[in-house]
């Protein structure tokens, strides 16, 4: 093999390797966001029942309260969020929030139980 | 030497003594023991809305009616705000300890509005930051209180509807999941 390959090869593999790490940051980063903009919903809509645990609403933060329904998977929480449960009405009664937003709210709020 | 000896004795003796005749001053920290009442109020007004209201009234089995007005039918029953109501005054005839109320800066009934400038101050706390409670002291008389204020959410459309549609209701605005009023704790602290 000729040096030229060999330097070829070996900046071809860092390339990919920056790639990979770059493709890992902007996913992370991307969460990140998502649990930003999951806290900033939370704390305009959500906080007055979850930070009181009103109407049975799990308290944010509560591992008691939180272990078994995470447990039942984030896509289930979701649909729970969604179109209301037990005493929880339909997205809390803010209808105007987007089910893309009420999934960054139960991704914030999974988060803080970690 | 001796001298030294017995002085020394005394001084143990004495510090033993003022010990013992005054014994540090433990308890509940009046926050935690506000917060513990409030959880228990509010687990009896959840159960009491879900496997009561919620179960055996419209919405469910429908044997019940839930209503303002329950006095005035054969299977009425108490909203859960008033049946909240009944237990604080069923708690004032049992105790001076503590009491609570369920009041507001938008009462229909005025006799539920804030009547100290403590209560003011945390209704119009907690209805500024949905989700905080408010703390403070004040004296009353010759007596100082703890006073806790947390949030009461409209939690349904029974909430709205029947307070904004009430014509005693200074507010016909509100929203779900909006402050309505708060409870308020109020603990003698001497």
């Amino acid at each position: 093999m000729s040096i030229v390959k060999s330097v070829l090869a070996i900046t071809l593999a860092s390339n990919l390797l920056l790639l990979v790490g770059c493709g890992e940051g902007a996913e992370k980063a991307e969460a990140v966001q998502q649990l930003a903009l999951g806290e900033e919903l939370y704390k305009k809509n959500c906080k007055v029942c979850h930070a009181q645990g009103l109407n049975g609403a799990p308290i944010v933060g509560n591992k008691k309260m939180w272990g078994p329904r995470a447990e039942q998977g984030l896509e289930t929480l979701v649909e729970h969020a969604t179109n209301g449960f037990g005493l929880m009405p339909a997205k809390g009664g803010k209808t105007e929030l987007a089910d893309s937003d009420i999934s960054a709210v139960v991704k914030y709020m999974l988060s803080q139980i970690q | 030497m001796k001298k030294t000896l017995i002085s020394a004795a005394l001084a143990v003796s004495v510090v033993g003594m003022v010990g013992c005749g005054e014994p540090e001053k433990v308890g509940i920290d009046p926050k935690i023991y506000t917060d513990s009442l409030f959880a228990v109020m509010k687990a009896d007004r959840t159960n009491y809305t879900k496997l009561v209201v919620a179960r055996l009234g419209p919405g469910g089995s429908n044997v019940v009616k839930p209503d303002e007005h329950w006095e005035e039918y054969e299977n009425g029953t108490l909203l859960p705000a008033q049946m909240f109501r009944a237990g604080a005054e069923a708690v004032a005839e049992l105790t001076d300890d503590f009491t609570y109320s369920l009041q507001s800066i938008w009462p229909i009934n005025k006799q539920n509005a804030p009547k100290t400038p403590v209560e003011k101050a945390g209704l119009e706390y907690i209805a500024a930051n949905p989700g905080d409670n408010y703390y403070g002291e004040e004296t009353l008389g010759d007596t100082t209180y703890f006073t806790a204020v947390y949030p009461d959410v409209a939690v349904s459309e029974a909430c709205t509807s029947c307070h904004n549609e009430h014509k005693d209701s200074p507010k016909d605005d509100f929203a779900l999941g909006e402050v309505m009023g708060g409870v308020v704790i109020r603990v003698p602290l001497n």
